[in-house]
């Protein structure tokens, strides 16, 4: 076996790990409402990917098309299905409402992805420490937490925005600060009972300082609840996104492509509340595609949670 | 063959699998034993041998998905606690469209097994804690137990009672106590004390017992109907064991599925916080003192109070074992029931069991991989190993003169507290995974005997001597010794 | 005897029990009460005792692995330095034993750094030892292949080789790449494993072989003291006997010294040299196997044998049932802790705590009646060596 190279032993150990998540895979579409969920995620990450590309120009922004055919359709919305350029009608200002979905999925994952993951990253780290460490900076933690989990954060999000002007930084800045107290809590809550664990005291035992016991055994054996919360998350941070903007607190143009945005055009000013029955689409539309993108992130996150739930697995 | 040495519980080509991702696990594979009246019959073997599997099997406690009773029979008497069972449900199911509707989720109708099941066998559990419920005290545990499964009989106790405490009234009325009646009086108060297990001080004036009394008998036509009622249930229970009419059964079926409807534990709750309890429960609660006391443990009044992390490993235990024995078992099956103790409450244990079993002749199979235990209780002892019964012998017998190579290996692998010179002998190997078992004789891989044979033949199960069994090619088509 | 491995002297953990809402404590569980032990080099030293009896506690305060309330811990300790400690915790404790005070406490303390005074003496004592626990489902990462576990200690202490550094410690390496394989592989096939089974993760394998992966784990680093914490209780009695016998071979191979705690008497008979065995936190009686199963003396150690089943159904003996449960540590009984279970217990039990007396050489027993117990005993039974005695 010796003659053996060190790059088959690590694919083997990587085989070995594929073949344990295959096993995980199976369980998760073993229910077929997060089999759906996934599949739904998965085409709304590709749309992400390649929906910019599709419609061409600057990613983040809609095109304006005030007229078209000579006709002013500012305020003149195009139905959906009749014209070959507006696949899915415009909306209020001239902007296509097809256009206004594929960008709007590449600008709503990003902000959404840096928003949850910075959230999580801290929770994870500020988690760890409070679990593993306890004591007085635990429980400053903790207390720090469970301040940060009874603000209403809406209304954070808009005094920050409001205080400190209305910049993409401080959105994403003040939405970070709101998503990371659930992940440190949940953290906190694994690494306490992780830690009891025997192996943990083996390694310690072995000579293994803090720092490597944490980031070695504690830190991979406690998060997988968290990649839950992040798919449950996922979803929450692009209601909070589409509120933010719908009430108008934005801080681009209005032909910023983002899902809110866009569904808040129906609705700007000037038209008065008359949205859902004169041009229903542009209302219904956007909603439905925000609609379906959280739906299926809570049932994927459901069946993940039935998938690592420690009595699932032998 | 007298009334003691029959049969109390047959086994029978049982077979039991598990349906799971990675397979089809055999988990019994053609399981027979005989379990004889008022003896203690030892179930050894290894992790993942099978044999609380069997126990599981024998209560139909096998949890469905993933397991199943594939095949076989286990009888008590002429009832096949199988088929029996499946069919009486299976015609309550049909008059009860509602719960038919959950006929593949057994726990739905887990009301309607628990009613048969618990009535002739009970079981206890290794971990007693999980076998009890925290949020309730010591007492009410035993008491649902009693309600669900002895109320004919506490109100049988409490209506004999009552007709007593009528007789003294009438004494009363006929003019106080005289003299010459005291001797008389002396006499139905004893009668009373004994139906109340001593709950009484003993300075009570008769007047006091006869104020109770009245008490009781202003609820008297309640219980005449409860009892009715409950006779009625009851009845279904005979019927297992005896021949009743179509009409008859559908009747009782009905009341029955009457009883199904609501859970039992929030019906109980309910009337256990009633400010005037129910008085089958105040009855039920005099028995669960006496029950307590009857398995040895010291101030059972104070523990009934107490909720179940209160107590110590051993005091539950014994408060287990006093629930198992609240429906008067037939059968007793303890599926390793000191493992989780120590040594010195495990001698406790054990002298309590060996205790009922000769006050009460219950028949008990004991389930442990402790072959010191088995040597210490058991009459005869069943060796299980990956799903077979592999040798069945008196204990005696087994333990100085076993057969199976297995028997061998398991009984030369334990360290001898009296003998420490002798050298561990080692079965070498692992219990094979019983998805894909071993052909033929399951344990040919590890033994050291194997020959060609075993691995093509499943062996037959051959009586060697009277009474001791062994399933293996070396003891087949000749005599051995 | 042979070198001393391991001395603790006066070692107490007492956990505190907090309770209220501002969180103080109300009270101590006294796991381990004033227990003086010591370990020689490539023995097996068995603790024996029920739950709640501070055996487990012990192993883990001998490991440092957690702070001791009071005591001193001595790793191969110097003659001088050893006989200063003695006298004083002798002095300390010379009105019996007793709650030490708190500035007596203080002189403890400050002694119990021997082991390590900075973080590299602690490192080169973590090396040396090593701990293998009772269950094999938690003893091993589950996201971990058995690789990656069992290097896990090589990666950080490095294996010792022929040769000292400049400091006189033992010369380490560390392995890396093939040579790490290899070793690893020497070791799991030693175990009785083999090469495959290093690719798998830890829920793919029967307790027995988390067992055997658990102590290859430990004896990777070539230690010289293992603690052994209940490792064959969650198994067969066949699996059993192949890790004993297992643990036996490497005791030859590698000499190395183990701690085997576990409340099974008939598992200690056939391991261990010599036994102690505690009650409550107390080390009631200690002495060399034979000796002790042969004629135990402390009420509780008789007990304790006469309890275990022993697989034979002709086998004959006055079995002795002690009556009630083991009080709570957190309240032991007042004079000697086992008063409230003995049989023989008398006024004086309740009141006066029994020092630990050498009744026959190495015998060492905690009862005030241990004298007139041995003088019964030795009518009843015999005891051929009388002059041994040491009264």
């Amino acid at each position: 076996m010796t003659t053996e190279s060190a790059g088959s032993e690590f694919s083997r150990a990587l085989k070995k790990r594929l073949e344990s998540s295959k096993r995980s895979f199976y369980f998760l579409t073993r229910s077929p409402l997060a089999t759906i969920g996934l599949a739904v995620v998965i085409f709304y990450v590709i749309l992400a990917i390649i929906g910019p590309k599709l419609v061409g120009g600057n990613p983040s922004v809609m095109t304006a098309y005030p007229i078209y055919h000579g006709q002013p359709i500012i305020f003149n919305p195009l139905p959906p299905f009749e014209y070959a350029k507006f696949p899915l009608g415009t909306t209020i200002g001239g902007y296509s409402i097809y256009e206004g979905v594929l960008k709007g999925a590449r600008v709503d994952l990003e902000l959404a992805s840096i928003i949850v993951f910075s959230g999580a990253l801290i929770g994870t780290v500020l988690g760890s420490v409070a679990g593993y460490k306890g004591g007085a900076i635990g429980e400053a933690i903790m207390r720090g937490t469970d301040i940060f989990l009874s603000l209403p954060y809406i209304v954070l999000a808009v005094a920050f925005l409001t205080v400190f002007g209305r910049y993409e930084s401080v959105m994403i800045e003040s939405l970070i600060l709101i998503w990371w107290p659930t992940y440190t809590r949940i953290v906190r809550g694994q690494v306490l009972s992780v830690r009891e664990q025997k192996y943990v005291e083996a390694s310690v035992a072995a000579g293994s300082s803090s720092l490597r016991t944490v980031i070695k055994h504690i830190i991979p054996n406690s998060i997988y609840p968290i990649f839950v919360q992040i798919s449950l998350d996922f979803g929450n941070v692009i209601l909070t996104l589409a509120s933010l903007f719908y009430l108008g607190f934005t801080f681009a143009g209005p032909g910023f492509a983002e899902w809110g945005n866009l569904l808040s055009r129906a609705t700007s000013a000037g038209t008065g509340g008359a949205a859902l029955e004169s041009y229903p689409w542009a209302v219904t539309i956007p909603g439905l595609v925000i609609l379906i993108f959280v739906l299926a992130l809570n049932l994927f996150g459901d069946g993940l949670r039935d998938v690592l739930d420690p009595r699932m697995r032998r | 063959m007298n009334k003691l040495v029959g049969e109390a519980l047959v086994v029978k080509d049982l077979k039991t699998q598990f349906f799971i991702y990675d397979g089809v696990v055999k988990a019994l594979e053609d399981v027979s034993f005989i379990l004889k009246k008022g003896e203690v019959l030892g179930i050894v073997g290894e992790t993942g041998c099978g044999k609380s599997v069997t126990a599981y099997s024998i209560m139909r406690l096998i949890p469905d998905p993933p397991g199943r009773i594939i095949s076989g029979q286990i009888k008590m008497g002429d009832y096949d606690l199988i088929k029996g069972m499946d069919q009486e449900v299976d015609i309550i199911l049909k008059k009860r469209p509602k719960i038919r509707h959950h006929n593949k989720m057994i726990k739905k109708n887990e009301y309607l097994y628990n009613k048969i099941r618990g009535r002739y066998i009970s079981m206890i559990f290794q971990e007693p804690m999980a076998a009890l419920n925290p949020v309730f005290t010591v007492e009410d545990q035993i008491v649902e137990s009693l309600y669900l499964h002895s109320k004919t009989k506490i109100l049988r106790v409490i209506k004999s009672a009552s007709e007593h405490i009528s007789d003294l009234q009438s004494f009363k009325d006929k003019g106080g106590i005289t003299s010459e009646l005291s001797g008389e009086v002396g006499v139905e108060l004893q009668k009373i004390k004994i139906q109340k297990k001593g709950f009484e001080s003993e300075g009570k004036h008769l007047e006091m017992l006869i104020d109770e009394a009245t008490k009781y008998l202003a609820k008297k036509n309640k219980y005449d109907e409860m009892l009715k009622e409950s006779i009625e249930v009851d009845s279904l229970e005979d019927s297992l064991f005896g021949n009743i009419g179509e009409e008859e059964r559908a009747r009782i079926l009905k009341v029955l599925s009457k009883e199904a409807k609501k859970s039992h534990l929030t019906r109980l709750t309910k009337r256990l916080k009633k400010r005037n309890p129910d008085p089958v429960i105040s009855e039920a609660r005099r028995e669960a003192f006496g029950l307590l006391e009857s398995v040895n443990i010291p101030n059972a009044f104070q523990i009934l109070k107490n909720y179940p992390h209160e107590l110590s490993g051993g005091m539950l235990q014994r408060v287990v074992i006093a629930i198992a024995l609240s429906n008067d078992p037939q059968i007793l099956i303890a599926d390793e029931p000191t493992t989780a103790l120590d040594v010195t409450i495990q001698a406790q244990i054990l002298e309590l069991l060996r205790d009922l079993r000769k006050n009460r002749g219950t028949s008990i199979i004991l389930i442990t991989h402790d072959l010191g235990v088995i040597a210490e209780m058991c009459d005869r002892v069943a060796v299980m190993y990956a799903g077979n019964v592999v040798e069945t012998a008196p204990a005696i017998e087994l333990f100085h003169n076993p057969k199976h190579p297995y028997t061998i290996g398991l009984l030369q692998s334990i360290p001898r507290i009296d003998d420490p010179t002798k050298k561990l002998n080692i079965i070498r190997g692992t219990v094979p995974n019983l998805i894909k078992p071993p052909t033929g004789c399951r344990f040919n891989p590890r033994c050291q005997f194997a020959f060609d044979k075993c691995t093509v033949e499943i062996p037959p199960t051959i009586e060697t001597s009277e009474g001791h069994t062994v399933a293996c090619h070396l003891f087949s088509g000749k005599e051995v010794r | 005897m042979s070198e001393i491995l391991l001395k603790g002297i006066g070692i107490r953990k007492y956990f505190p029990i907090r309770g209220g809402v501002s969180g103080r404590t109300l009270g101590y569980v006294h796991a381990v009460d004033d227990v003086n032990i010591t370990i020689y080099k490539g023995e097996t030293i068995g603790v024996v005792g029920e739950s709640g009896c501070g055996k487990t506690t012990l192993g883990r305060v001998v490991l440092d692995l957690i702070d001791p309330t009071t005591g001193a811990l001595f790793y191969k300790p110097n003659e001088s330095e050893m006989s200063q400690l003695e006298q004083l915790y002798s002095e300390l404790t010379s009105g019996g034993a007793r709650e030490l005070k708190k500035e007596e406490k203080k002189i403890l303390n400050t002694t119990k750094d021997n082991i390590y005074k900075s973080r590299r003496k602690k490192k080169d004592f973590r090396s040396r030892v090593q701990i293998v626990f009772q269950d094999p489902v938690s003893s091993l990462d589950p996201r971990m292949l058995i690789k990656d576990v069992i290097f896990e200690p090589i990666k950080i202490n490095g294996i010792p080789v022929e040769g000292e550094d400049d400091n006189g410690k033992q010369k380490r390496v560390r392995l890396r790449g093939d040579a790490a394989t290899k070793y690893i592989l020497d070791i799991v096939t030693e175990m009785g494993l083999n090469e495959d089974h290093l690719f798998r993760f830890p829920h793919e394998f029967s307790g027995g072989q988390r067992q055997r992966i658990a102590i290859a784990r430990a004896i990777a680093v070539k230690p010289e003291f293992i603690v052994l914490d209940e490792p064959t209780s969650a198994l067969d009695v066949s699996v059993q006997a192949q890790i004993l016998s297992l643990l036996k071979n490497l005791q030859q191979k590698y000499n190395v010294a183990y701690m085997f705690i576990t409340h099974n008497l008939a598992v200690i008979r056939a391991v261990s040299t010599r036994v102690i065995v505690m009650y409550l936190g107390k080390i009631v009686e200690e002495a060399l196997t034979d000796e002790l199963f042969e004629y135990p003396i402390h009420p509780y150690t008789q007990a304790l044998i006469s309890a275990i089943p022993v697989p034979d159904p002709n086998f004959k003996r006055s079995r002795i049932v002690l009556s009630g449960d083991v009080p709570s540590p957190a309240n032991p009984p007042s004079g000697c802790r086992f008063h409230t279970r003995c049989r023989f217990a008398k006024e004086i039990c309740s009141t006066e705590e029994p020092k630990l007396k050498e009744i026959r050489t190495g015998h060492v027993v905690a009862c005030h009646f241990a004298e007139d117990i041995l003088k019964t005993e030795s009518e009843r039974t015999g005891i051929k060596k009388i002059s041994e005695i040491a009264i």
